[in-house]
């Protein structure tokens, strides 16, 4: 019994670890339209989440039955079938949700628990029929099979039915009060109050408090089943307050719904979701218990399992307590959240996701559809709505932090008010819906009937949607099949398998950890770059001038490691200097959009000072893709094992490689300090630079025409010097647009 | 021998030394623009260059304080303490050579550098630029090596000492040849006395920069 006791101590370890991977993904659902819309400082919106799940977690003391006898009949497995069960469970749900926490996508963790109980259940029922040779079909009763069914519908109708209710209301909420919302809410704030509220406070009861104490199972039904006159009688109590609130105070009215709807959704969250996280080990536990006080621990069936078992509230607490501290100090939470957010942003700018075929056609399916409607829809009501649903009127004041919000507090509270309605109905009618899933969907049908998704990012933002929603049927397979490994593991090599497994985790969280930290390095240091709003011409031409420096630097950088990898034939090296150019794209393109927004705030200088600023455009643009040239033409060289450069080339492009990181740093450093170009210098450099290509050329010729040197060789000799000679080129055109901005800045003519 | 694991804890002050390294490669970049100031007839920056390397040989004495305190405070093994205080030592000559150099020119400022002998020290100058360029390198990459331990950026590492050595050595040949030049083609004694001391000095600026590359082949050794 010995190695069972280990086997539960290592099931409370590994809750502590999912209850923090479990909370960082789902925070998401709870944090994302108070977040989006700034609608307090973020430790204010963070007390209410806390508290929201403090409260939600006493509520949870019945749903854990999942992790007992939802997936599969207990009666039919032993003991130690079961922990083999839950340990598998358990690991593939701490790498799983990992996984997906490091690339900021949301997933739902009772789709996860749910199929990796389903996957490690099958793999030792299969196992057992196997060994007592039976039947296979007999799988069937081992499996819950329906509850299975049940959830992938679930995804799909998630999908389907909230974008659309989001998307719906949304339009219909933006047509009554606009994109200059707050004059209306005076008149109509307490209608959209009331309605708010009343939905809200149906969810809490609805989903958040079932479970609880103090409302008795009737209390339950009949809430349940006087829906209409609850919502009428919330409606009607919190409508008289609103409308009270916004006649008579300044108080702007969204907020408190926002914050109410964010509580709400955690409290919901901690009461329903906390199963997922520590339901798996409480039922090990309680397995471990039930077959220490029997006469054959080993070879009991677990029938009392099926049995209602009380949890401890004391045990509730601690894992809510868990819950709290990992979403304050959650760095993975975040990064989930701001994919949420960036996805339904109201305004343009840097993309996290690309594009793809899908994405592309269904934009422009979208796209010719609203040109259909376009055509049918009278001129008169194109006009109306046209204008209610103007854009350009979204002029956001900074949050209390300085920071602009991603969207207003109107497409927040409609997010709320969608959510908590799908899926309290959805519950009441007893609809497998995930809360992700959900509170995702709408987030994004809202964002859509607001335009957020223009002709710039709609593709960008599709290709995001997609991820997450491919992101979400992988979640299901993964789980499956990983947990039915590991419990096939765990079955056959017993303690050995437990260790590889805790060793496997340990090394996968490891170098998760370390992928995202560098990974936030990364993007805090391109978002620290973007030009805030609200500064002056001068801050922004000097930021520019900085951050080209930055660039230069960053760009020497890279052409060096590039050269001495191809020199020493060293692939990992070249992958992962091809891996940067990715984010030199990125830095180049937010120094562009920064010079575009500097030549805006440039609008009432003269066209000559702005015309050869804006030329800088092209000169970072032509550096940026003669250096991504270099890497590319190297790695596919090197990577296909094609034969390295000649000694006499290797010694050649050495002297140009000196040559371009000179220039390319001299430059860095005038640009970096502000220091006075000597110009002539750069000058001298970038023909030592041409000098040396020429002459290079002419002895790489002479080496073809002797066949010392093969086609594919050439091809990558010349790659070298030509895109060189063009980076020397464009460096010192960008210096002397410097040069003469600054000239003209001073007020001298430049010769 | 080194342990690994111990030496995470002990850790080297890699950024302080690359902080270093850097001033001394602007140091020598800021040189060779002085140089061709020299050489060039219409230059007249010649002064705010000596004020510029003098500026930066006092950030990087800063630097070097700051090292010192760094690797007192951190316990080390006497052995490694002594080998990284030759090596500053030896990065810190750099500069006092370009110091002394760009010096040693003004002692004589109105001469200038003759037409025929301008290709041979600015090649000369280019060639002492390589080593000192490929020592912030080397210290990045030694840095690089001490978070991982392995064997490849090690050899990493010791590529680029070599390519320093080889670099020094093209310095070299190109000062004899500067030095046979001059006598061949300067009559003046003065002049010959003034240009042959200006090449060793200059060549001497190399030289540092490789004594800087063996000290760290040393920390590196196993």
């Amino acid at each position: 019994m010995n190695i069972f006791i280990f086997a539960i101590i290592i099931l409370i370890l590994l809750a502590i670890s999912d209850l923090i991977v479990g909370v960082s993904n789902d925070a998401v659902n709870f944090l994302n339209s108070s977040i989006g819309s700034r609608v307090a400082p973020r430790y204010v919106i963070m007390i209410i989440a806390s508290l929201g799940m403090l409260a939600g977690v006493t509520f949870s003391s019945d749903m854990m039955e999942v992790a007992r006898k939802g997936i599969f009949h207990p009666q039919f497995f032993t003991m130690p079938e079961l922990i083999t069960i839950f340990l598998a469970v358990m690991l593939t749900d701490i790498i799983l949700l990992d996984l997906f926490n490091t690339f900021g996508l949301p997933t739902s963790t009772t789709v996860s628990i749910v199929f990796e109980l389903l996957g490690a259940a099958v793999a030792v029922s299969l196992i057992k029929i196997y060994m007592s040779e039976g039947n296979f079909i007999t799988l069937v009763h081992y499996i819950n099979t329906g509850k299975a069914l049940a959830i992938i519908t679930g995804i799909l109708l998630s999908v389907v039915i909230a974008f659309a209710c989001g998307a719906i209301a949304q339009f219909f909420s933006r047509l009554v009060f606009t994109f200059n919302y707050e004059p209306k809410l005076k008149y109509l704030g307490g209608i959209w109050g009331g309605l708010s509220l009343a939905f809200i406070t149906y969810f809490i009861l609805i989903k958040g408090a079932k479970g609880t104490s103090f409302l008795s199972p009737e209390t339950v039904s009949w809430i349940k089943h006087n829906a209409l006159i609850m919502l009428s009688v919330s409606f009607v109590f919190f409508g008289l307050i609103f409308q009270f609130l916004a006649l008579f105070t300044r108080i702007n009215i969204l907020k408190p719904i926002v914050l109410v709807g964010t509580f709400a959704l955690a409290m919901a969250f901690a009461a329903n979701d906390l199963v997922n996280f520590i339901g798996v080990p409480m039922a090990g536990m309680e397995a471990y218990n039930v077959a220490k006080v029997s006469p054959d621990p080993l070879n009991i069936t677990m029938e009392a399992l099926q049995k209602k078992l009380p949890s401890s509230t004391l045990m509730l607490l601690i894992a809510g307590s868990i819950m709290v501290v990992t979403l304050w100090v959650s760095r993975k939470a975040r990064t989930v959240t701001k994919t949420e957010v960036s996805l339904g942003r109201q305004d343009e700018g840097i993309e996290r996701f690309g594009s793809f075929g899908l994405s592309r056609a269904i934009v422009g399916m979208v796209a010719a559809l609203f040109d259909l409607a376009d055509k049918i829809t009278p001129p008169a009501v194109k006009r109306i709505i046209s204008k209610r649903l103007d854009p350009s009127v979204y002029k956001p004041a900074p949050a209390a932090e300085g920071k602009l919000p991603a969207f207003d507090l109107l497409r927040a509270s409609v997010n709320l008010i969608v959510a908590s309605a799908v899926v309290s109905y959805a519950t009441a009618l007893k609809l497998p819906l995930s809360t992700t899933y959900v509170t995702f969907m709408v987030a994004m049908g809202t964002s859509l009937s607001d335009q957020a998704w223009g002709r710039e990012s709609a593709v960008y933002r599709v290709t995001g949607v997609l991820t997450v929603i491919g992101g979400w049927f992988c979640t299901a397979l993964i789980a499956f099949t990983v947990s039915l490994f590991f419990a096939c593991m765990l079955f056959f090599l017993k303690l050995y398998g437990i260790i590889i497994l805790l060793v496997l985790v340990g090394f996968v969280i490891y170098r998760s950890f370390t992928y995202h930290s560098k990974k936030e390095e990364e993007e805090g240091g391109i978002a620290a770059l973007s030009l805030k709003d609200g500064i002056g011409a001068n801050f922004a031409v000097n930021t520019s001038f900085e951050q080209t420096g930055h660039f230069l630097n960053e760009i020497s950088h890279n052409l060096r490691t590039c050269f001495d990898a191809a020199f020493a034939e060293d692939r990992q090296r070249l992958r992962s200097v091809k891996n940067q150019t990715k984010t030199i794209q990125t830095l180049t393109n937010t120094i562009i959009a920064n010079i575009f927004k500097t030549l805006y705030l440039l609008n009432n200088k003269d066209v000559e000072h702005t015309r050869k600023y804006s030329m800088t455009i092209g000169a970072l643009q032509e550096i940026a893709e003669s250096h991504r040239d270099i890497i590319m033409r190297s790695y596919t060289h090197i990577n296909n094992y094609h034969s390295g450069l000649l000694e006499v080339q290797k010694e050649e492009l050495k002297k140009v490689r000196i040559a371009v990181n000179r220039l390319l740093e001299n430059t860095s450093i005038m640009l970096l300090k502000r220091k006075k170009v000597d110009y002539d210098y750069i000058e001298n450099q970038c023909t030592k630079l041409s000098e040396l290509v020429q002459e290079y050329n002419k002895k790489q010729i002479l080496r073809i025409q002797t066949a010392e040197s093969k086609t594919r060789l050439s091809i990558l000799y010349y790659g070298f010097l030509e895109n060189s000679e063009k980076i020397g080129k464009s460096t010192r055109n960008l210096l002397d647009i410097f040069r003469e901005y600054f000239m003209i800045e001073n007020g001298i003519k430049p010769s | 021998m080194q342990i690994p694991f111990l030496s995470k804890f002990t850790g080297m002050p890699f950024n302080a030394l690359q902080e270093h390294a850097e001033k001394v490669k602007e140091c020598a970049w800021a040189f060779q623009q002085a140089m061709e100031c020299y050489g060039s007839n219409r230059c007249d920056r010649f002064e705010e260059y000596m004020k510029e390397v003098d500026q930066l040989e006092s950030h990087a004495d800063k630097i070097k304080g700051k090292i010192r305190a760094s690797v007192h405070k951190h316990s080390k093994t006497p052995v490694m303490e002594f080998q990284l205080f030759m090596f500053i030592s030896e990065q810190d000559k750099v500069l006092d050579s370009v110091e002394e150099s760009l010096n040693w020119i003004s002692y004589r400022p109105s001469s200038g550098m003759p037409e025929n002998l301008k290709k041979d020290f600015f090649n000369l100058v280019d060639a002492v630029i390589t080593p000192i360029e490929e020592l912030s390198v080397m210290v990045a990459e030694t840095k690089k090596y001490y978070k991982s331990y392995s064997e490849k950026q090690r050899k990493i590492v010791i590529d680029i000492i070599q390519n320093l050595r080889k670099s020094e050595h093209e310095a070299d040949q190109l000062e004899d040849t500067l030095k046979l030049n001059i006598f061949s083609n300067e009559t003046d004694p003065a002049a010959v006395f003034h240009l042959v001391k200006l090449t060793e000095m200059i060549g001497s600026i190399a030289d540092h920069a490789e004594n800087a590359g063996d000290m760290m082949r040393a920390i590196i050794a196993r």
